[in-house]
């Protein structure tokens, strides 16, 4: 066949099943938007920190870190500089902070730069000249920051509070696109190096000094800035910021992939329900050219353009759709992580989002056009057009049980060997799934026969009949629903254990303490940031205090990870969270840390190490000391690790007297509030001191929102996926049942009623979702297990397992009378078809 | 037991004169009595078939199955009617595909009996029409002669007095169609249904007690020279 001809074919045959091509059309776009929404979700954070990390090192390779917040020496660079092979080196002292405008505050990445880092070529210098404002110890902001904090003339005034201190400086210029590029979503605030020294309080000092190396001395570079280093500071690639927020997002990261995935298949079986409705013409269509003479190949190529033409509209308008989707719902929301690293939110689509969806689209469309492909490659030119019926299918069947069977124990094996390999487990779950659903629907089916014998009626027999009549079709619809409940239960059981658990580390880290004074800002949630504690005199003799202790804290950059580092007073009680101790005796551990020279390891971290309670070990701290394990934790809700040790001891090995926090114990009668108004007092206005006053409550409800907020995407995906798998089945089971009408007028002219009709039809959605979405929930239960293991034992969250079969059932109830309801009214209309109908053909 | 007299069924037309599909039929059938109707394509035999089963409203005249006048009859009565007392047999096959001889022939039973009654009651009708070695088959295993025999019993399964066939030998050959009508005509004569069979057959002629000839909507004798021309038999329509 010519190919033109095949494309008019195409165009004519359009016109016969327009509205089902449409059908087809939106669910594969549906599933194209999902796919690409959750994966420009949770692609865009990490593009985000790679931008910013290239965006202001540009050409350098190296970098030398500090470990302790006030960073060190400067003259360093000029040693750096003097090593050969050293092209470029520029200092940058960076912290963060709150900036605050007449419009409201928010956090920053405030980082003090000299005019060397233009010569580096980074995104952030190349339209920028630093000269013009590095002598009026000015700021610059990317415009939409300084929108939002209500900057946009020369010269006015923007407030900083920053390590318990605050600082001002007038703003020189608003960062446009053309200037820097993707970094316009960042939250950053760049000055002149002195003048950050000087908000900070620190002299000379520098946090990081970016490297470039000459071309093949970079081997050299590295070992001579390691002699440098000394083993007080780091000396690490230039990317090394971007290892460790991947290591840190990898949780999330997975989540929003399994979604991904999940909310493809719903979108796909929704396009695959809509293709099946057009398969019987497509048999035709087989059948027709086969008889005509026409080889497997043509027929395969007229289905081909079929597919394209599907695919490629269904794709763009799936990306539209997805587009629009990222844009409305499904934000990147850094949250947590952007207490340790400088994250946007920023929405970035890169090219492999895009292939990942178009591929998915393509692949769908294609296997819903060939899905008669056995038919078509027969040497039989009718066998597109023969009933799947007879033993075959019956022996398919048992192969298909047994199949399930297996995917279900290897589900069961990784559980409880390889807790790692959580997705893989989940594919497995989903696999079994799928592969057992025709045994449950058959079952079912079977045990409504049994049932409707019972009783006279002729509802329950129809219905029956009916969907043993159309196996494919029931089990397609089945399975969409049974898809959307599993993800939907799974995913919000062990968001809802691992909030629960979090919440509970947060109580427990509040637990010592009545009130907190902390550095000021919402970038310092988790205390991190260091001040210098001169009111710990002033606070110990406020009315109501009993004592004042220093809580010391703050991020220790060990291997690939970033761990939270928790040092509170040796005097504090309780001193260790025993309810995140998950090896070792906690009276024990707690005499060890108080005692010094011990701390408490997350297990995950002391695993990668090689370490076990009772041996020494020596963190790369500012000043390396050695320590012991006492006890082996959860990661207290930060992704990468924690550790815990007593204050003192972080004192040494920082090398610093600086804190993170005043742990505030008040006499009994005084309550937080009363005693927070006298502490305020006492510190002056906080704007002034930079330091905030806070309940223990107060602060550990701020966790949990936060919280709430790193996984409020995985719970707007879930809503999705069940608001696409109601109207997914409502649109395929609505359209079986329009096009069952001649069906329901033959049944009518045998004189069956109206009503017992649509309650057949009823019955019949009520049975196939009821089948899917019960497997979907059972399943779903399963994955969540496995979901909290990988959680618990993997990445050492603090998991409360439960078993939410309230949650399932509430899913399993919403999808059903959602679709259900749906249906009823189509199912009317449907059933309202006259009887005379079943005359006309 | 069915009595029309002087129905009619006039459809408008826009701006011309209305087409009489059904022009004064007036027509007796008793209890057990097989009559034949032949008509061209458009003579108005699918019009008649539907007024009897209350699926057309008569513009004028009256249908009457024994005592009761069916136009009287509300939307659900009608259906009850069709159900218990009527049974209908087409050139096509509606069974459900996928479901056994016997479960497609009680289908009509459901409504007022439990399944095993149900079966119990159809058994010794299938076994009559030569199905008893098929019961548990699916329909879709079935010759065509035996699928039109499985709907010959659902028809025929709620003991109906009144049965209307049009053209149940258009799918089959002329050796099962003549098998089929020797079913029919037996069984309606055992169990004293009344029944209308409309078909192009002039086979069909040799199995009724009285044969009739619609022609532009009016009734009358059967003229037996007179042939139609035979449609082309379509495809068997599957479920």
């Amino acid at each position: 066949m010519k190919p033109l001809n095949v494309l008019i074919l195409y165009r004519v045959r359009l016109r016969a099943r327009l509205l089902q091509e449409l059908f087809a059309l939106i669910g594969i776009a549906a599933g194209v938007a999902l796919l690409f929404a959750s994966q420009v979700a949770s692609s865009s954070l990490q593009s985000s920190v790679t931008q910013l990390s290239h965006g202001i090192a540009g050409n350098a390779t190296l970098q030398l870190l500090a470990r302790e917040p006030q960073g060190f020496p400067q003259s360093m660079l000029a040693d750096v500089r003097h090593i050969q092979g050293v092209h470029l080196a520029a200092p940058i002292l960076e912290t963060s902070a709150n900036a605050i405008g007449p419009r409201g505050s928010q956090p920053v990445q405030l980082i003090g730069v000299d005019s060397s880092l233009s010569e580096l070529g980074g995104t952030l210098t190349r339209h920028l000249s630093l000269k013009p404002f590095a002598g009026i110890g000015a700021v610059v902001l990317p415009a939409p920051l300084a929108e939002k904090l209500g900057l946009s003339k020369f010269g006015q005034e923007v407030n900083f509070q920053l390590a318990g201190r605050t600082g001002e400086a007038p703003l020189y210029a608003r960062l446009h696109e053309s200037q820097i590029g993707p970094l316009i979503a960042s939250p950053l605030a760049i000055a002149p190096l002195f003048t950050v020294q000087e908000m900070m309080g620190v002299s000379a000092r520098v946090s990081r000094i970016l490297v470039q190396a000459s071309p093949g001395a970079q081997a050299h570079v590295r070992h001579a800035l390691e002699t440098l280093a000394a083993g007080r500071l780091n000396v690490e690639p230039i990317d090394y910021d971007e290892q460790l927020f991947s290591k840190a997002a990898a949780v999330s990261n997975q989540s929003t992939l399994l979604f991904a995935v999940i909310s493809a298949l719903v979108g796909f079986l929704f396009a695959f329900n809509a293709a099946l409705f057009t398969v019987p013409q497509r048999r035709r269509l087989i059948v027709d050219l086969r008889r005509d003479g026409y080889a497997p190949q043509t027929v395969i190529a007229v289905l081909m353009v079929d597919a394209l033409m599907l695919g490629v509209c269904a794709t763009v308008l799936g990306l539209a759709l997805g587009d629009e989707l990222s844009i409305h719902f499904l934000h990147s929301n850094p949250a947590f992580l952007s207490l340790a690293f400088t994250v946007g939110s920023p929405r970035i689509i890169d090219w492999q989002t895009i292939a990942i969806s178009i591929g998915g689209g393509m692949l769908a469309a294609i296997v819903a056009v060939l899905s008669p492909l056995l038919g078509i490659l027969s040497r039989d030119p009718l066998a597109a057009q023969r009933p799947l019926h007879g033993p075959g299918s019956v022996r398919a069947s048992r192969w298909q049980g047994l199949a399930g069977l297996m995917c279900l124990v290897a589900a069961t094996a990784i559980l409880h060997a390889a807790p790692d390999a959580a997705i893989p487990g989940m594919v497995m779950l989903l696999g079994a799934l799928l592969l057992m659903l025709p045994i449950a629907l058959h079952a079912t089916l079977w045990l409504v026969r049994r049932l409707a014998r019972r009783i006279t009626s002729i509802v329950p027999h129809v219905a029956s009949m009916e969907l043993s009549a159309v196996p494919g079709r029931a089990l397609a619809i089945t399975a969409t629903g049974a898809i959307a409940v599993f993800g939907s239960v799974a995913i919000q059981g062990a968001h809802g254990d691992l909030l629960a658990g979090l919440e509970t580390a947060a109580a427990e880290s509040n637990a010592s303490t009545d009130v907190w004074v902390r550095p000021a800002g919402s970038y310092n949630l988790l205390q991190t940031t260091a001040f210098t504690p001169t009111d710990q005199a002033k606070l110990e003799h406020l009315p109501g205090v009993r004592a004042v202790h220093l809580y010391r804290s703050g991020f220790l950059d060990y291997g690939q990870r970033r761990l939270f580092v928790i040092a509170p007073s040796s005097q504090s009680a309780p001193l260790l969270p025993g309810g995140q101790l998950l090896e070792g005796n906690l009276q024990q551990a707690t005499k060890r840390v108080r005692g010094g020279g011990w701390l408490v390891l997350s297990k995950a971290v002391a695993a990668e190490h090689h370490l076990t309670i009772g041996e020494a070990f020596t963190p790369p701290s500012a000043n390396p000391t050695s320590f012991r394990v006492a006890a082996l934790s959860t990661n207290l809700g930060w992704a990468p690790g924690a550790m815990i040790m007593n204050a003192s001891d972080y004192a040494r090995a920082w090398d610093s007297i600086q804190v993170s926090a005043y742990s505030i114990l008040l006499d009994p009668g005084t309550t937080p509030a009363q005693a927070a108004g006298e502490i305020r007092h006492a510190l002056g206005a906080a704007a002034q001191s930079g330091l905030s006053v806070q309940s223990a409550a107060q602060h550990a409800a701020q966790q949990s929102k936060l919280g709430h907020q790193a996984l409020a995407s995985l719970t707007e995906i879930a809503t999705l996926i069940l608001i696409a798998a109601v109207l997914a089945m409502a649109a395929a089971m609505g359209a079986m049942i329009w096009q069952r009408r001649p069906r329901l007028a033959k049944l009518k002219l045998e004189g069956l009623p109206q009503t017992e009709l649509w309650q057949t039809m009823l019955l019949e959605s009520v049975l196939l979702l009821g089948v899917g979405c019960a497997m979907g929930a059972v399943f779903g239960l399963y994955g969540q297990q496995l979901a909290d293991r990988a959680l618990a034992d993997v990445v050492n969250f603090p998991v409360v397992y439960s078993l939410p079969a309230l949650t399932a059932l509430r899913s399993l109830a919403l999808v059903i009378a959602g679709a259900a309801a749906i249906l009823a009214i189509p199912g009317y209309f449907a059933a309202s078809v006259p009887a005379s109908l079943a005359l006309q053909d | 037991m069915l009595s029309l007299a002087d129905v009619v069924k006039h459809y408008p037309t826009i701006g011309g004169e209305p087409v009489r599909a059904v022009d004064g039929v007036s027509l007796q059938v008793e209890p057990g009595e097989v009559v034949a109707l032949y008509g061209p394509s458009g003579s108005g035999k699918t019009t008649l078939l539907m007024m009897i089963a209350m699926l057309l409203e008569p513009t004028s005249g009256s249908i009457r199955i024994g005592q009761r006048d069916i136009a009287s009859l509300s939307e659900r009565e009608a259906s009850h009617f069709r159900l218990s007392e009527l049974g209908f047999i087409r050139q096509s096959f509606d069974l459900l595909p996928g479901v056994s001889t016997i479960d497609n022939a009680i289908l009509k039973l459901l409504k007022t009996m439990r399944w095993s009654e149900a079966q119990r009651e159809v058994t010794p009708l299938l076994r009559s029409l030569g199905l008893g070695e098929r019961l548990q088959h699916r329909s879709e295993t079935l010759s065509m002669g035996e699928r039109q025999r499985v709907m010959i019993a659902r028809a025929l399964s709620t003991r109906p007095p009144l049965l209307l066939a049009d053209e149940p030998t258009g799918s089959l050959d002329t050796q099962r169609g003549r098998e089929v009508l020797e079913l029919l005509q037996g069984l309606c004569r055992e169990r004293e249904v009344a029944t209308v069979l409309v078909s192009h057959d002039p086979m069909a002629a040799m199995y009724a007690d009285r044969v009739f000839t619609l022609r532009d909507g009016k009734l009358t004798d059967y003229a037996p020279g007179l042939q139609y021309a035979q449609p082309s038999i379509p495809q068997a329509a599957t479920l």
